[in-house]
């Protein structure tokens, strides 16, 4: 029973999802919307779970004085106070928090986010070299898109434009190149990643729906 | 000759520091996704109903917001109806409102009457799920507490197959999320905008029909600020762009002849 109950309300649950998709029946529509708010309701539970799981691991991070204590002692800090604050003065403009979100928060995340194009630069010159065929595909095909995604490429592109039988052929057209990159090997090689991935997961999911994959039970 | 990390790093910083305060601008050429969802945008009426998901954290605000600050200009000039939210992500909600609200201010716009900001909600995919089945079941309220169904908006719209078209600006999955749960179950027309770096992944959608138009990046931004013809963030960002990408070409360069010397040298 203890296996039983739990593969039974997945094929049961499985099949009515998989069914309500293409069969349009109000009473399986409203057990579709049922479920759906079941699970805003988890979601908001596992924010509880999220929180109670920083702390924890926080504290005991902090507890057991690792090499850096002042990391997760400021991760306490800045929540409870972000919490208090929120608490207490709300979360209106002008708030201590709205204030803490527009002058800390923000400027913060887009600063580390921001320091990419450094670390991409100086990769930039130290790894990316034409050591095979592969990397050399690559390489071309990125500078060709770099390229191409600048004001610059237009540029050479207007510039090296002559005129043919009075049709205009740009000899340097990375914008033109650009786009047949990015609509034809680039799309084709994303669907047929796509539809492997989807495939792949209708399979996992039927697997699970029909009780021969169990490995979630353990 | 090696060049130095830090070296680098500074050439960086001169590289997109000089064009920003000098100021200088180079001309952006829209290319066919920007333009499609310019049209988009373009062909509705005043009064009709747009949906904008800001799915994104204030880490991609470069790419991001100069996007929401060019489409909030052009559905304002419109005279569309907006509804603004974001169940994707909680940490855009004070950054996308403060744009939102300093554009509506410029075009006289008002909160809970043109133009509505819903906020987060935890749930994601069954969030989009839910909008297009019941807007209000999700959100009974705006996300500074005004009830939803004393407003022009609850008469209008009932759900997302009410509102002309879905528009993502993304740094995530979500567009794909929407797509799957959202567009394509209800019919509801989508475009999108996302960082630069995730473009090349919505092009089979974009080729498909399933988009109707995408923005990529910083590019994406300035491309649809000409087609706006204003001279926004983007575009000055784009020349700073523009030389750092050219800084980059110089340096992968040289270091492919570097490579190719020290090999020759080595045997």
């Amino acid at each position: 029973m203890k296996i039983m109950a739990p593969l039974l309300i997945v094929f049961i649950g499985g099949m009515l999802m998989a069914f309500q998709y293409y069969i349009d029946i109000p009473l399986l529509n409203n057990i579709y919307k049922g479920v759906l708010d079941w699970h805003m309701v988890i979601a908001v539970f596992a924010l509880v779970i999220a929180v109670k799981s920083l702390i924890e691991r926080q504290w005991k991070n902090f507890r057991q004085k690792t090499e850096h204590p002042v990391y997760p002692l400021t991760t306490l800090i800045s929540f409870f106070t972000v919490v208090f604050l929120g608490i207490f003065f709300g979360l209106k403009q002008g708030s201590p928090v709205n204030f803490i979100y527009n002058n800390l928060l923000v400027p913060l995340q887009a600063t580390i986010f921001s320091l990419l194009a450094f670390y991409i630069s100086s990769a930039a010159y130290r790894a990316f070299r034409a050591k095979n065929f592969s990397s050399t595909v690559l390489l071309i095909a990125a500078m060709i898109v770099v390229m191409g995604r600048i004001p610059l490429g237009d540029l050479i592109a207007t510039w090296t434009t002559i005129s043919i039988s009075g049709k205009d052929f740009a000899i340097l057209d990375f914008p033109g190149w650009t786009r047949w990159i990015l609509t034809v090997p680039n799309v084709g090689i994303k669907r047929a990643f796509i539809f492997g991935i989807t495939l792949g997961i209708v399979s996992t999911s039927l697997k699970v729906i029909l009780g021969i994959e169990r490995g979630w039970l353990k | 000759m090696k060049l130095h990390r830090r070296l680098v790093y500074v050439l960086l910083l001169v590289f997109i520091l000089v064009p920003m305060l000098f100021g200088l601008t180079f001309k952006v050429k829209p290319t066919k996704p920007v333009m499609t969802f310019f049209d988009s945008v373009a062909e509705l009426s005043p009064g009709d109903y747009i949906a904008v998901t800001l799915s994104f954290d204030p880490s991609t605000k470069a790419e991001l917001v100069p996007m929401l600050k060019a489409l909030t200009e052009h559905v304002f000039a419109k005279g569309l109806s907006v509804i603004f939210l974001n169940p994707g992500s909680i940490n855009v909600s004070d950054l996308g409102f403060s744009v939102i609200s300093d554009i509506a201010s410029k075009y006289g716009t008002i909160e809970n009457s043109d133009w509505y900001y819903l906020g987060y909600v935890p749930g994601e995919k069954a969030v989009y799920q839910k909008l297009g089945e019941d807007l209000y079941s999700v959100y009974p309220a705006s996300m500074h507490g005004v009830k939803l169904n004393s407003t022009k908006l609850y008469k209008d719209v009932r759900n997302m197959e009410d509102v002309k078209i879905l528009i993502d600006l993304a740094d995530g999955n979500s567009t794909v999320d929407l797509l799957t749960y959202l567009s394509t179950k209800y019919d509801v027309p989508m475009a999108a905008g996302v960082t630069a770096v995730m473009a090349s992944e919505y092009y089979p959608y974009l080729e498909s029909g399933q988009l109707k138009g995408l923005l990529g990046g910083l590019r994406g931004a300035a491309e649809y600020e000409t087609l706006l013809n204003v001279s926004g963030r983007a575009r000055r960002g784009m020349a700073a762009q523009t030389l750092a990408h050219i800084l980059i070409m110089l340096l992968v360069l040289m270091g492919n002849i570097e490579y190719f010397m020290a090999k020759r040298k080595n045997g």
